[in-house]
């Protein structure tokens, strides 16, 4: 042989030489395993030798080589018709188009491989065959079209037997040539242009660079196969019997057999099965059984059996052969359509030869059955046909190419999906002997085990292979999709992608190291890998916020400038993970103008930037947890009082940040709220002082305190540091006092509502101080930097303290 | 609700969309209009018609195949073996009720219990000889020595590749 074999993707075949060629290969094996042991008899005499001979393990065969008959020597050679189908190829190659558009096929060794293989980069060409030098790769279409095909191991084109060619697309329609392409290279990998991954049965110990076709019997073992065969041709058994374990039996010949010539003197050959008479005899008001159904009740029961099985039926007793049989054919024909199509013509198909089979399978019928070619459905024995099928090598070969044009079918879904469903595909480390069942149960293991890491379950050059999940390993070879090109943020002279799960943004290494410390150190600690690819697990439109605010300084500035409460929670936890000062800061400062630390502060509301008492529960519980976790602690106790005030305990519960806290936690958020209602009732104590004594109309004033106490019993708000004059009624009830017992009332509730104010923090359970708190504001604040640092290292060094300790704990740090 | 009469005289009540999944008393519903006389079921036994009815209970409320819909759903209908997993315990009884529901389904036109009860045989008899096929079934061999012999090779298939 030649030194460049190719094999068909779809038969995993080599072209026939000629009809002796395997039998050649054969013989020629079987008289190497001879010649081997002939010369370890050497030293005998030669006559003599057959005598004592032969080592004591290994029992001679009964017969020499030479002495085979022609008979069976013959009986080894294929059809003219065997080797015919075995050359008749269709090319799948790659293209460009020239100027006017046409194609030029580019199937010379070396033209390139296409990268991402496509329709618009693949086609395929029929009537190619192998030209006068196919050993060196040398294959020609026939009329010649002027191009030429240099068909080697390490080439660009596949070859595919045209039959088997359209047997995979009637068993798999939906595969693309190029796909099968896609499929078969991948990285500029070589093959011998069968496909890793697909089982084509015995004849994958033939695909070697050198075929071999003697090593269909099962091994690729040399010596193996060739005391094979030198065993298997000189047994002491007939000529018949050799024969059929040669083709049928472990010799496997029978899978360079033409898969499309269908049994038809075969079927003809058995007669038809006998009815005999029956008298009815059974009792139909008996016992139900079996054998007393109603025929069509017996009739849809074998709808649901194999054909083979309803013969075992009908050959069990008269009555229900008698009732199956005349229905035998249309059943059968019916169960060949819908589960064992191989065993029916495919096509016509509108391309060259398309109609081969289908023009084949009519003429035959119809002149065994003397019946025209439309007719020959109704007449053709099915039952028969499909009992000959099941001894018919052609058949054999014709389910084993159909069975493969499934399993490449299963591998371009996969990849295909594969491609759609994650963002590329590459090689880590292959995994030998893999096959289409394993690569199902693979993913779906992986789906189940670890959903998260979807995208780094990369397979496939033709073997499958998966992605270690280390960091570096994905961060490399993540090939990123267009698809999820962010349209504002892909700048093209960037050179660092941060991926989220929805989008991915094209930035610069500079910039993000400028103004976050968090990437600073990222690029320190991984190196300048050009086109880096990081992937971050937020949100993708709050990476896109990070990444506006981070470019572009204007993009959230701090007060007076209005904002939304959403922001500040999202520029707050980015701002902080990612060390971006200036918008940690910015958000910070927002926050404290709602949230301030002196009450001063707090009854001036004028300077807040946006309504703190629209905050919904969800994001007051969120913004809790968030401002716990980066230690902006001072703005607890006014936000825990918003948050009390405006949503009752079951809303706040409701949150879905909820659940993230411990039950410590929760307990603490628990007891801060009941204490909080109950501040309602202290804050109307100073009722209990009024009138006071000065009073010059006490009847008047004592009147108005007393209906107005009455109705703050039945306030349903809560709101202890409520303000007197806050409310228009309640500045005219106050006009109708005296002068002394106003500017008493005033005085007395100013004094309580500084009281609760001064205890707030410790009635929710925190041990600082409002001073503790607004020293720590302002030495945050000072040097924002600074204190970034130090609540990430406080992170770090404890992972769950974000979730798990106490709020008050910071009091004593 | 529909009351219902079986063969040994037992009444069954049961909801009107219940009943309907066969159509032979659907169409008796319709005939007779609205009517709270029993329908008698002559050839139901009031233990098959507890199952039966246990069937219906279950698959209430699936689409019904139309009548004009028959051909093509036929075309459409996988022929594969396949069984729910209800269904597979439902019909997990001996021999003699798994005939006598392929009788009543057949009987009261339920396709859907028919084909339950039709693909349960067909995994009973698959794979298997005609002689084990006898024997499962108590079916008596009448075939004659000489026809034995003539039909004896038509078992013998090749394995299937």
């Amino acid at each position: 042989m030649g030194g460049s074999d190719f094999f068909c993707s779809v038969t995993g075949a080599h072209y026939l030489w000629g009809v002796e060629k395997v039998a050649d290969d054969i013989l020629e094996a079987a008289q190497d395993a001879e010649d081997s042991e002939g010369s370890a008899d050497e030293l005998d005499d030669e006559e003599n030798g057959q005598e004592e001979g032969g080592s004591p393990v290994m029992k001679r065969p009964k017969k020499k080589l030479e002495s085979l008959s022609a008979k069976l020597k013959n009986g080894l050679h294929y059809s003219q018709d065997d080797v015919e189908w075995s050359c008749q190829f269709v090319i799948i190659c790659p293209y460009v188009r020239d100027e006017t558009g046409g194609q030029i096929i580019q199937a010379e060794y070396e033209d390139p491989h296409p990268e991402h293989p496509s329709e618009d980069n693949i086609t395929h060409v029929f009537n190619i065959e192998p030209g006068r030098n196919p050993e060196l790769g040398d294959y020609v279409s026939n009329p010649d079209d002027g191009n030429r095909y240099s068909v080697l191991g390490y080439g660009n084109c596949l070859i595919i037997a045209r039959t088997a060619f359209y047997i995979l697309q009637a068993a798999a329609p939906a595969v693309q040539p190029w796909m099968i392409y896609a499929l078969a290279y991948s990285q500029g990998r070589g093959t011998q242009g069968h496909i890793n991954g697909v089982d084509y049965g015995p004849v994958s110990y033939t695909l070697e660079q050198y075929s071999w076709t003697a090593a269909i019997c099962g091994s690729q073992d040399s010596d193996v196969v060739k005391h094979f065969w030198r065993n298997l041709l000189t047994q002491d058994k007939t000529d018949e019997e050799i024969l059929h374990e040669a083709w049928k039996g472990p010799g496997n010949m029978w899978v360079f057999k033409h898969p499309s010539r269908f049994p038809v003197e075969e079927t003809m050959a058995v007669e038809p099965f006998p009815i005999f008479s029956i008298t009815e005899s059974t009792n139909p008001f008996g016992k139900p059984m079996l054998d007393n159904l109603p025929v069509d009740i017996l009739l849809n029961t074998c709808e649901h059996l194999p054909i083979r099985s309803t013969c075992a039926l009908m050959t069990t007793c008269k009555r229900f052969r008698a009732n199956i049989l005349p229905h035998a054919n249309a059943i059968s024909y019916r169960r060949l359509v819908q589960d064992e199509p191989w065993y029916l013509p495919v096509g016509p198909f509108d391309t060259p030869h398309g109609h081969d089979e289908v023009d084949w399978w009519e003429i035959n019928w119809s002149q065994t059955l003397a019946v025209p070619r439309d007719a020959i459905r109704d007449k053709i024995p099915w039952l028969l046909y499909r009992r000959a099928c099941s001894g018919s090598m052609s058949m054999w070969n014709r389910k084993r190419i159909w069975d493969i044009s499934r399993q490449i079918e299963e591998l371009v879904f996969w990849i295909l999906e594969l491609h759609l469903g994650f963002e590329g595909y590459f090689i880590l480390s292959p995994i030998p002997n893999f096959e289409v069942h394993h690569l199902r149960k693979l993913i779906s293991a992986h789906l189940l085990l670890a959903p998260q890491q979807l995208t780094q379950i990369i397979f496939w050059d033709g073997t499958a292979a998966l992605m270690s999940s280390k960091p570096g390993g994905i961060a490399k070879n993540f090939r990123h999709d267009v698809l999820n090109q962010d349209p504002d943020i892909w700048y093209e002279d960037g050179n660092v992608v941060l991926c989220t799960e929805t989008q991915s943004f094209r930035v610069h290494r500079s910039i993000l190291a400028a103004r976050s410390t968090y990437f600073k150190r990222y690029f320190q600690e991984h190196g300048a890998l050009p086109d880096h690819e990081i992937r971050l697990p937020e949100p993708g439109e709050e990476i896109k916020e990070l990444i506006l605010g981070l470019y572009d300084p204007s993009f959230f500035e701090g007060p007076p400038h209005k904002t939304e409460f959403r922001n500040l929670i999202v520029f707050t936890r980015l701002g902080f993970k990612y060390g971006v000062d200036h918008l940690a800061r910015r958000a910070l400062e927002h926050l404290a103008l709602a949230f301030p630390t002196s009450l001063e502060r707090w009854d001036d509301n004028n300077s807040a930037t946006f309504d703190r008492r629209a905050i919904s529960a969800a994001d007051s519980v969120e913004a809790l947890i968030v401002l716990r976790a980066v230690r902006a602690t001072w703005l607890l106790p006014t936000l825990f009082y918003s948050c009390y005030r405006e949503h009752s305990l079951t809303r706040i519960m409701d949150a879905p940040a909820w659940q993230e806290m411990s039950h410590e936690r929760q307990r603490f958020v628990v007891r801060g709220y009941e204490d909080h209602v109950d501040a309602l009732r202290g804050s109307l104590g100073f009722f209990g002082r009024l009138p006071t004594g000065e009073c010059k109309t006490h009847a008047v004033c004592e009147k108005v305190f007393k209906e107005w106490y009455l109705e703050t019993l039945t306030w349903r708000t809560r709101h202890p540091l409520w303000k007197m004059t806050a409310k228009k009624d309640k500045a005219k009830l106050l006009e109708k006092t005296c002068k002394n017992c106003r500017w008493w009332a005033k005085q007395y509730h100013a004094e309580e509502r500084k009281a609760l104010w001064d205890h707030l923090p410790k009635m929710y359970g925190f041990l600082r101080t409002w001073e503790g708190f607004q020293e720590k504001e302002k030495r945050a604040l000072a040097d924002i930097k600074a204190f970034i640092e130090e609540s990430n290292d406080k992170t770090r060094s404890v992972p769950n303290d974000s979730k798990g300790k106490p709020w008050t704990q910071d009091g004593m740090d | 609700m529909v009351l219902l009469v079986t063969s040994d005289n037992e009444q069954f009540n049961a909801d009107k969309d219940v009943v309907e999944r066969s159509v032979l008393i659907k169409n008796m519903l319709e005939d007779v209009g609205e009517s709270d006389q029993p329908i008698p079921l002559p050839n139901v036994s009031s233990s098959v018609l507890k199952k039966v009815l246990e069937y219906c209970e279950h698959h209430r409320g699936e689409p019904l195949p139309s009548a004009d819909a028959d051909q093509s759903q036929d075309e459409t209908r996988k022929r594969t073996t396949d069984i729910s997993e209800w269904d597979q315990k439902f019909i997990t009884v001996d021999q003699e009720m798994l005939f006598e529901i392929i009788l009543a389904a057949n009987y009261l036109d339920i396709k859907s219990l028919l084909d339950v009860g039709c693909k349960t045989v067909a995994n009973m008899i698959k794979g298997k000889t005609p002689e084990e096929i006898r024997k499962l079934f108590n079916i008596v061999n009448d075939f004659t020595p000489e026809e034995e012999a003539q039909i004896k090779k038509e078992n013998e298939w090749a394995e299937d590749r």
